[in-house]
């Protein structure tokens, strides 16, 4: 039984239920101690069945190893976490070492049908790396916001062209929040994003290593990564798409950067303007995200192109997310390099 | 009643309460009815307790500001197409034409400006393409016209400036080729030494790349995006 599955919901609700009978119907022949016993397994089991249903929707446990507390990381050898067929993409999970961060993590990777056929053998495919909100993980992507069925349907209608999104963990402690930062005396996360991950694909799969073939894109926590980084690394990528993003991290840094160089509205009031292309989206009764999206906005003048994308309703949620990921995917692309030869 | 309202909060914690003074009040009643109504109690505390936790969280955090987000919509609109360009006819069999839109007597070129399409133009009707626009020179047209007709996925635009040529007078030209061409907003100068300055100050600065051997040509292609079809937008 997976941990985000229906059935471990269903199952915590029976526990629940029979723990529940069970009280009422022994109530009256226990004494203290069996009666404080099953109140207190009652409790557990109301809690845990709602902490399944919360794990669930962000998938910050997305197996009962995690939750068991194994670390982060796949199987020695890449593992197909979905069935394929010729029109359909594939994810892979690999381990991505990170030298120059020290974080070692699994990255999930979704590789365009494209990537298997004789002609796209002989190409590198442009790049989008895929951030996901906090709590969550890259599972959030693959199951919640089912980034493969979006990726395949909008290339295979040619609104996208065949293109590598990487889905990589953000944090190597799953309630540690980092925003894709460098925390001080913590993890590197921003160094793991920026130079590690690149460097393991360009190294492992047929990707194309220009700027003009690499792209950002991020919901919730992940948008403000997004937007963090390719104002921070414009010699990297190209564009980015924010999905309900902020324009602050929301956390402590350490160095109190979370104010300056790890804020997006202050760098861009404060810093000169690199020539990135933004797709900014959001729903307008998700009013943190909302505001602080249209601060972003203001404060973003040429070189910066913006394009905003606004639902009226939806607020902070994968609902959002689902709809979005589509044209936010399909924008990135025409502001990407195509696949191409390798040089 | 606001999904994140406090009279929602409030209500759901009223009744919490009164389900809970239930229970306590049925839990010695005698007979057949005591163990499902105290089951029943119970249960009904458990959720009610659930959901006020959920609210006031939901509340804070505005996940969900209304009963219709929890619900959600994942519609999404496809932009509508392109417009047919108004030389398709000409384009959608490949090759090269010579361009001749109104006005173009005021860019002052050395000769009628060129559109090349390679067969793929034609095959997919629904996508625009990107342009490599080349700023050349008589020296360098036969190569920048045979690159241009074996490239793929793009549109070339071949002009040959003169010293009356500038970037202020050509501002029409996007305009005018979008009317006669579906192209894209994907765009490369391959330009020549000699009208690199011309280049400099195109509008929206794309970017350039210098020369017309097939190396050149080349790498302007590959910063180009593909051909694309309109893309997914979301109802505003």
């Amino acid at each position: 039984m997976s941990i985000d599955g229906v059935g471990a919901l269903i199952a915590g609700g029976c526990l629940v239920l029979a723990a529940t009978a069970a009280l009422a119907l022994l109530w009256d022949r226990l004494r203290r101690p069996g009666r404080g016993a099953l109140i207190v397994a009652v409790v557990l089991g109301v809690t845990a069945t709602a902490a399944l249903e919360v794990n669930r929707l962000t998938e910050t446990y997305p197996s009962w190893a995690a939750l068991a507390g194994e670390k982060a990381a796949p199987d020695p050898t890449p593992r197909l976490v979905a069935d394929h067929s010729p029109a359909q993409g594939r994810l892979v999970t690999y381990t991505v070492p990170g030298p120059a961060s020290g974080m070692t993590m699994p990255m999930t990777v979704y590789l365009p049908a494209a990537y298997f056929t004789p002609e796209g053998l002989r190409l590198d495919f442009p790049v989008i790396e895929a951030l996901h909100g906090y709590p969550g993980t890259p599972e959030s992507w693959v199951r919640r916001l089912d980034v493969a069925g979006h990726l395949d349907r909008e290339i295979a209608a040619g609104r996208m062209a065949p293109t590598v999104v990487l889905l990589p963990y953000q944090t190597p402690q799953r309630l540690l929040d980092t925003e894709c930062t460098n925390l001080v005396g913590g993890p590197q996360a921003e160094t793991y994003l920026t130079v590690d991950v690149p460097a393991w694909a360009r190294g492992h799969l047929r990707v194309r290593t220009d700027r003009a073939s690499w792209a950002l894109t991020g919901y919730s926590a992940g948008a403000f990564c997004a937007l963090n980084l390719v104002l921070k690394h414009p010699g990297q990528y190209a564009a980015a798409a924010s999905l309900s993003g902020f324009p602050g991290p929301g956390i402590k840094v350490g160095d109190r950067s979370e104010r300056t160089t790890n804020n997006v509205a202050w760098r861009l009031s404060h810093l000169p303007l690199p020539p990135v292309a933004l797709w900014i989206g959001w729903a307008d009764d998700d009013t943190g995200a909302r505001d602080g999206s249209r601060a972003i906005v203001a404060l973003a003048k040429p070189p910066i192109t913006v394009v905003t994308a606004a639902v009226p309703r939806g607020g902070h949620s994968h609902t959002v997310w689902r709809q979005m990921e589509g044209p936010a995917f399909d924008w990135l692309s025409e502001h990407l390099a195509r696949p191409g030869r390798p040089w | 009643m606001s999904l994140t309202g406090l009279p929602l909060i409030l209500l759901t914690g009223g009744l919490a309460l009164v389900a809970a003074a239930a229970t306590v009040r049925v839990w010695r009643w005698g007979g057949r009815k005591r163990i499902p109504l105290r089951v029943a109690g119970l249960v009904a505390i458990e959720l009610l307790l659930v959901a006020e936790i959920g609210l006031v969280v939901n509340r804070q955090q505005n996940f969900y500001p209304s009963w219709s987000a929890l619900g959600g919509s994942e519609d999404v609109v496809a932009a509508p197409p392109a417009p047919p360009g108004r030389l398709d006819d000409e384009l959608d069999a490949g090759g090269t034409i010579a361009w001749s839109p109104p006005g173009a007597a005021a860019w002052r070129l050395a000769a009628a400006p060129l559109l090349v399409t390679g067969p793929e133009y034609g095959k997919h009707r629904d996508r625009a393409f990107p342009v490599v626009l080349a700023l050349t020179t008589p020296a360098g047209l036969a190569e920048t016209r045979r690159r241009a007709a074996s490239a793929t996925g793009l549109l070339t635009l071949i002009l040959q400036p003169t010293r009356g040529t500038t970037a202020a007078s050509l501002a029409e030209l996007p305009g005018l080729l979008r009317r006669d061409a579906r192209t894209g907003d994907g765009l490369v100068l391959l330009t020549d030494p000699q009208w690199s300055s011309l280049a400099a100050g195109w509008p929206g600065r794309p970017p350039v790349v210098a020369g017309h051997t097939a190396t050149a040509f080349d790498s302007a292609a590959r910063l180009l995006p593909a051909p694309l079809a309109p893309p997914q937008q979301l109802p505003t």
